[in-house]
């Protein structure tokens, strides 16, 4: 007796509906536990970035337009900004070498570690979750590239987030501003720790479990403090934007704006030099990047 | 299957236009009021063509909207077929429905599949949730109204039957 196809023209849409329906609830239910379907949907990356490289031509050609338009003397001028903005951060950037050199010996003088400074990697944002819930962007380096998961991202202004998902060419970096992301962070004034975690909104970070007594005032600048193993210390990650203690809570409710410009960037920083969480399993040893 | 579609071309288009507007970026409020662009080419075509665009097309077109969208993988793809089974065993009727009545019930499984999605990331760890998720099920009802005759439209020019 012949088996019958699955998909003949006679199997009825009763039975397609069971199949097709059964298979999507096993991937919904167990899809992200199973480290076979996980891998397949890092390999999917290649059939999404055609996708997203087309939806992305028409801002390319408008960047591209503007600046075949664009008159002399706007070139001219921006060319003069640059060149200020040059100077000031050379100015800038003696001071740092002389305060590094001094922070290396104060550091010799106290028997600890040398800070490595961090290379990095420049990176453009490629896309956007469409699901305007989901602080996720996509940039356009993969493993091809050294990316790995749980990888820190930058931009020029603070922490971005970090990296979820690695496929060849394009890498999927869930923001510090994601519901599902939290950041141990310290208050640069008075070295305070805390946890400050995504609250869905794009422009507003909260910070957990901070003592009512504590001392935490509005503009206080929060830098990452290392302590989670996953981002490398010193990154400027917020400012805090309000305070508020009420008498009847034991926590003070304490708000952030992320200093990184989640919303607008168009270039990140992947940032090397930190090797990979121990206890992410999902990193390959071929994605640790050498630093 | 034994005749080869004809203007198939076109019908591909569609799907691809709609799984770029699907992911195109947009800012501020609009992003929530995007219609659901692959429903609506779904709907179109499973009237349309509803002898060869069945569940399974739709399952795989799901299946690439997860993809697409870092979904929960199998949260589009299942809506998508039971949407599909709906449309297979009525078609005949709802070929019947005027414009309105069809945007009516592609309002409701608008809402239905906004559901499932909550149901399948909320199971998968993602909690948040704004009212504003709801928007899709008016933008896409209206979507339909302006949408339908112009594929239809189209459909007849590029003779694809």
């Amino acid at each position: 007796m012949a088996i019958k196809p699955v998909f003949s023209k006679n199997s009825s849409v009763g039975e397609r509906l069971l199949l097709l329906g059964g298979i999507a609830l096993v991937l919904i239910l167990v899809g992200q536990r199973l480290p076979f379907i996980v891998e397949l949907r890092k390999q999917s990356s290649i059939v999404a970035a055609p996708f997203y490289w087309l939806v992305d031509v028409p801002s390319r050609m408008t960047g591209d337009l503007r600046e075949w338009f664009s008159s002399r003397n706007d070139l001219m001028a921006e060319n003069e900004r640059l060149r200020a903005e040059s100077l000031i951060l050379k100015a800038k950037l003696q001071k740092f070498i002389e305060l590094r050199a001094e922070n290396v010996r104060l550091r010799e003088l106290m028997n600890s570690a040398e800070r490595i400074t961090d290379t990095v990697l420049v990176s453009e944002v490629v896309a956007v979750a469409s699901d305007p819930s989901r602080h996720q962007i996509m940039v356009d380096k993969g493993s091809r590239d050294g990316a790995y998961v749980g990888q820190p991202v930058i931009d020029a202004n603070g922490l971005v987030g970090q990296i979820i998902e690695v496929g060849k060419m394009h890498s999927r970096v869930l923001m510090i501003t994601d519901s599902a992301h939290a950041v141990p962070v310290r208050v640069s004034r008075n070295g305070l720790r805390a946890i400050a975690e995504g609250t869905g909104l794009i422009d507003e970070l909260s910070l957990a479990h901070v003592a009512a007594t504590t001392d935490i005032q509005v503009g206080d600048l929060l830098v990452s403090s290392g302590l989670g193993g996953r981002f490398p210390s010193g990154y400027p990650v917020g400012e805090v934007s309000e305070v508020t203690i009420d008498p009847g809570k034991p926590f003070a409710e304490v708000k952030a704006r992320p200093l990184a410009q989640l919303d607008r960037s168009r270039n990140v920083l992947l940032v090397f030099g930190q090797q990979p969480d121990v206890n992410s399993v999902d990193t390959h040893p071929d994605q640790i990047p050498e630093s | 299957m034994e005749s080869p579609i004809h203007g198939i071309w076109f019908v591909v288009v569609t799907i691809l236009a709609a799984f770029m507007l699907a992911i195109t970026p947009i800012d501020g409020v609009m992003a929530w009021a995007r219609p659901d662009w692959p429903l609506l080419i779904c709907a179109y075509w499973l009237l349309a063509l509803s002898d060869r665009f069945g569940i399974v097309s739709c399952w795989v077109i799901g299946l690439m909207q997860d993809i697409l969208q870092s979904a929960v993988l199998g949260q589009n793809a299942f809506a998508l077929v039971v949407i599909a089974y709906i449309f297979q065993v009525s078609y005949q009727r709802l070929r019947m429905f005027g414009v309105q009545r069809q945007a009516a019930l592609l309002a409701l499984l608008e809402l239905f599949r906004i559901l499932v999605d909550q149901w399948a990331q909320n199971i998968n760890g993602v909690t948040e949730t704004h009212w504003l998720i709801f928007l899709p099920v008016v933008t896409t009802s209206l979507t339909w109204l302006v949408l339908r005759p112009v594929l239809q439209r189209m459909q007849y020019v590029f003779g694809v039957d």
